[in-house]
């Protein structure tokens, strides 16, 4: 949101109480105070709120360390932390490795006895028929 | 200019500032609300360190021409 001349004009009257035309003459006495000074070379400051300053042609301005330190209220306790005393993350050691070969809960199911002769099963016999002929009764006809 | 009168600019900026509104002066210029987030900085003697966030007013003159 953007509050311009006329909406900051009724702001310092809701604020302090004093009437329109005397806040608008005190606002335009304090910027030209501002810029005079700044035009012959000096700084002026406004109490509570901080210092205005010329580099050249350019109008600096420097926040008072109360002004600066009130907008952080959010922040306030938060300091600068040094992060180079992190621990270095362990490598990974050989002996780690093996042990979590071992709690492998596949280890050994697959592909683990390739190496052992297997025995085949696949063997089979094959079941000789029993080939019995009929056998045929002799009749003797007389 | 009344004391009282230069004690309420300066909070009426400054609540404003708060509330991220700009403000301008007539005749003088616009105070805008920056906000800076934490960030990471490397200092000169080879440290790191992490920065809070913070805000700060950034001012910008107006100029008559």
């Amino acid at each position: 949101m953007h509050i311009d001349h006329s909406k900051l004009v009724e702001l310092l009257v809701e604020t302090s109480g004093i009437e329109k035309d005397k806040i608008e003459t005190q606002l335009t006495e304090l910027v030209d105070e501002i810029r005079e000074a700044i035009s012959e070379g000096e700084a002026y400051e406004v109490d509570g709120l901080g210092i205005f300053s010329g580099i050249g042609n350019n109008m600096i301005f420097m926040p008072s360390e109360d002004l600066a330190t009130e907008i952080n209220y959010k922040y306030v306790g938060m300091e600068a932390i040094k992060i180079d005393d992190a621990p270095e993350k362990p490598k990974p050691s050989k002996e780690k490795k093996v042990k979590e070969d071992d709690d492998d809960p596949f280890a050994g199911l697959l592909g683990d006895d390739e190496d052992e002769p297997q025995e085949s099963d696949s063997s089979f016999e094959l079941d000789e028929p029993d080939e019995e002929e009929p056998k045929l009764s002799e009749k003797k006809i007389h | 200019m009344t004391k009282e009168f230069l004690e309420t600019l300066g909070i009426v900026i400054r609540d404003q500032i708060i509330m991220k509104n700009t403000v301008e002066v007539k005749g003088l210029g616009t105070f805008k609300p920056v906000h800076h987030n934490q960030r990471q900085e490397k200092r000169a003697d080879g440290s790191n360190m992490v920065m809070p966030p913070k805000d700060t007013i950034e001012f910008t003159a107006e100029h008559k021409g």
